[in-house]
């Protein structure tokens, strides 16, 4: 057939010449492909890590909390520090305390020597300056929580701040889980805007937007004015959103990267590659009650949440071990009661043992003895822990005669939208176990709180509250506030789990647990 | 006029209110979809008044039809915007991961039309045992997902043979080889559907053409075959096979977004899906013209190709 066999051969051996030539040209490198290069050798080292969730800017006056705090870590220094075992530890700030005794004056006072990347002196003014745009310009993720009603500085190196309320949790507020104790230079606020892909704080390291492209790769050198130079560890660091658990195992896997996030789908593979596998326990996983007003969000009907024997029902309707061992095996615990970082009650961590007949007793005591429909919307982008949790419950709840309508949502923002839009009595909801109970109070349990939408209201959890907020050892009152939400089921927890992290060998210093959930980049070093 | 400048200025012109419509329903789209930037940056801890205030600050609580007015008078200016969340020019983020997208769908086009081409002439050529054996490689590009095949060429060719990256993209000025590494194992999960899909329509073009009378003409009158191959079957096959690269070319760009989240790649692909997700406006709606552009351009680029390869064409 026209020469072909002539034309084939011709044509494989140009074929094989360009192949060849593509080879000496990429392979030259082989056995050498990644760029995570953590090995103490004389001058510091490069880190690599991977990050599955998205950063959606650097600025931490804007971001979001969980691992979107990493990054920003690297280059901003929080006023307080929370150490990994959950105690607080000097930031910029090296000691603060309450001024008097209703929780309602905060005093901090100030490293002295510490300068922001620009060279400028972390001052009090400056600290002022920043978190006067932080709190009341840029009005983010800590505005409902810390009730600051203004600021001002005394000398050079103390700065006061002013509430509207009483609130206990400052000092946990001031650190850097959430956000807004991390603190940028007050030149960097003219041009707010550029923020979010560079970064102008006191930490170990600077942004470099040149090699850094927003959303993917953010890579970082170190800052020449940080205050401890012995403790930056590597000449340069990388960060990459990796959103493919499996791109991810592989990742570290081939040594293109030191540490990565990990999951549970993850963390037997990573195991066998003998990578390092760190886990504790970081979040929970709840239904969230949203209604428990006398009618349900459509005012049509009478509420079954409304009756604490129907929430109490709920929980004993839920054989946790099971379904905690169904999806996580030995990456979770069951849990009763709100994960906090303050109000744990171990002895109560079994008040609702699996008893399906009881949960029917108190339904039928409640006037529901054939149950009822419950409309839940799932906070889905979770993936495990999110619709299965929901599915593996409305399985034990048909037991019951109850109906656990679950609708999912496909991004965060709708989620949000769902929970906030007063149409449903519950919602799956994922924590993290290092929040104050104060917080949890604020959000799910204040009679104006943002879920709690439909006029419930226990005084005696406002007067806990109350109390708590204004005492300078208010511990007493978030066990007796837990204990309160767990007699009264006025949620339906059900387990806590664990998160993952994952180094090469030569890498340490990565520590997390219940308290802080969140490992710090900056405290990482090579071995 | 040249047929070819009649062609390209016929195409411009279609693709301005082209690009008018395809923004146009992107605002409309983004709109309708549950969610918005507030809600992703603020969480569920703030009031509707900061939310409100939020909004208003951007200018998101205007009417769509002004937001989008807004968006256009800036776009005709060539000023896109800033994206929401990074503050980041709009063109500045799309110029940043273009060279990313573009070689990875200009590279698998290339190994698929040679590659692709390659097979299917093979085939067709040879017939029997080699032409099925072809026939075989092309079905298996079809049924294998690029995703799929992307993780298992990390696991072989990063992970055991540690030849090529993980992941990640090395940009050419920085490193030619670096550069061709960090592509190889992408551009080869992403070829794969082309390869296969070149190969078979490369195939039944050749043996239609080859069956027809002016090469037996040509056989008759004694042309070498090197010369009926090349230069009489392939060149009257290529019409069949530019049209499919054309289509091709534009399934490519879809193909990125999965193949770029594989390989960690920050491309487009992986742009756009965060801005959507996050409801980034000035982000999705920048991505979208860039988008419309490509898919235009692919257009024009066949449409030359047509010109060029089709006398007929050339005369009308």
């Amino acid at each position: 057939m026209f020469g072909s066999k002539c034309l084939a051969r011709k044509g494989l051996r140009t074929g094989a010449a360009v192949l060849l030539a593509l080879a000496a040209g990429t392979l030259a490198g082989c056995g050498n492909s990644g760029t995570g290069t953590a090995s103490n050798s004389g001058a510091k080292p490069v880190l690599t890590m991977g990050l599955t969730n998205y950063t959606t800017t650097l600025n931490p006056a804007i971001a979001g909390g969980g691992d979107q705090m990493m990054p920003i870590d690297l280059a901003y220094t929080s006023l307080i520090h929370l150490e990994p075992d959950g105690n607080f530890g000097p930031g910029l700030a090296t000691s603060w305390h309450y001024i008097g005794k209703t929780n309602t004056e905060f005093t901090l006072t100030l490293r002295r020597g510490a300068r922001f990347s620009d060279g400028t002196p972390v001052t009090a003014s400056a600290v002022k300056a920043w978190l006067d745009y932080s709190y009341f310009t840029v009005k983010g993720n800590i505005t409902a929580a810390l009730k600051l009603k203004s600021i001002d500085t005394t000398g050079q190196w103390t700065v006061n701040l002013h509430l509207s309320a009483p609130n206990s949790a400052v000092p946990y507020l001031l650190t850097e889980p959430n956000m807004f104790g991390f603190i940028g230079s007050p030149k960097a606020i003219a041009h707010a805007s550029t923020l979010g892909a560079s970064t102008d704080g006191a930490g170990l390291y600077i942004a470099v937007p040149s090699q850094s492209i927003a959303g993917s790769v953010y890579v970082f050198k170190p800052n020449p004015f940080y205050y401890d130079q012995s403790a930056v560890h590597f000449s340069k660091v990388v960060v990459k959103i990796i959103t493919s658990p499996t791109t991810m195992i592989e990742a570290i896997k081939s040594g293109q990267i030191n540490v990565a996030a990990g999951d549970i789908s993850t963390a037997p593979t990573a195991q066998s590659a003998g990578l390092n596998v760190i886990t504790a326990p970081s979040d929970f996983v709840q239904i969230l009650i949203l209604d428990r007003g006398p009618k349900t969000p459509d005012g049509t009907a009478a509420n079954p949440l409304a009756s604490a024997q129907v929430r109490q029902a709920l929980n004993y309707a839920i054989d946790r071990k099971a379904v905690t061992q169904s999806i996580l095996g030995k990456y979770g615990v069951p849990t009763m009661q709100l994960g906090s970082l303050d109000g744990f009650v171990p002895t109560m961590q079994n008040y609702y043992p699996y008893d399906p007949a009881k949960a029917k007793a108190l339904l039928a005591a409640a006037g529901y003895p054939n149950g009822f429909t419950l409309n839940v919307t799932s906070e889905s982008i979770f993936g495990t822990v999110a619709d299965p949790v929901l599915e593996a419950i409305a399985q034990e709840y048909r037991a019951i005669g109850v109906t656990l309508k679950i609708t999912s949502t496909s991004t965060l923002p709708q989620y949000i939208q769902e929970v906030l839009g007063g149409k449903y009595e519950a919602a799956g909801f994922i924590g993290t176990t290092s929040a104050p109970m104060s917080t949890w109070y604020s959000y799910f349990l204040a009679p104006k709180g943002l879920e709690n939408q439909h006029g419930w209201d226990d005084p005696m959890l406002d007067s806990l509250y109350q109390k708590g907020e204004a005492s300078l050892s208010p511990g007493q009152y978030w066990t007796a506030m837990a204990q309160r939400t767990v007699t009264q089921a006025d949620e339906i927890p059900v387990f806590d789990y664990d998160a993952f992290w994952y180094t090469t060998k030569n890498i340490a210093g990565l520590a997390f647990s219940a308290s802080c959930s969140t490992p710090y980049p900056s405290e990482w070093y090579a071995k | 006029m040249n047929p070819v400048l009649r062609v390209m200025a016929r195409r411009c012109v279609m693709a301005v209110p082209l690009l008018f419509v395809v923004s146009a329903l992107t605002f409309l789209l983004v709109s309708l979809t549950p969610g918005n930037a507030a809600q992703e940056i603020l969480g569920t801890s703030a009031t509707p008044a900061e939310y409100a205030a939020f909004n208003r600050a951007l200018g998101l609580n205007l009417p769509l039809y002004e937001q989008y007015w807004d968006w256009l008078r800036h776009a005709l200016t060539g000023n896109l915007g800033q994206s929401i969340f990074t503050g980041q020019p709009v063109v500045q983020a799309i110029g940043q991961r273009l060279p990313v997208t573009l070689s990875l769908l200009v590279g698998a086009l290339a190994v698929s039309a040679v590659i692709g081409v390659g097979l299917g002439v093979f085939s067709a050529l040879r017939g029997g045992a080699g032409g099925r054996a072809a026939d075989v490689l092309a079905l298996i590009g079809f049924s294998l997902p690029a995703f799929w095949v992307g993780a298992e060429l990390i696991v072989i060719f990063a992970v055991w043979l540690n030849w090529f990256p993980a992941t990640g993209y090395v940009s050419v000025s920085d490193s030619p080889a670096g550069w061709l590494r960090s592509l190889i194992l992408p551009v080869a999960a992403l070829a794969l559907y082309g390869i296969a899909s070149l190969a078979k329509q490369t195939r039944e073009a050749m043996l239609d053409v080859l069956a027809s009378e002016h090469i037996r003409m040509a056989r008759v009158n004694g042309i070498s075959p090197v010369s009926i191959v090349f230069r009489h079957a392939l060149r009257n096959a290529s019409i069949r096979v530019v049209t499919v690269l054309g289509l091709l070319a534009v399934g490519l760009l879809g193909g990125t977004v999965l193949v770029e989240n594989v390989f960690a790649l920050p491309g487009l692909g992986s742009l756009m899906v965060t801005a959507a997700t996050q409801h980034d406006l000035p982000v999705v709606a920048g991505m979208v013209v860039y988008f419309t552009v490509i898919v235009v351009a692919i257009n024009l680029l066949v449409d030359v190709a047509y010109v060029w390869l089709n006398p007929r064409v050339r005369v009308r």
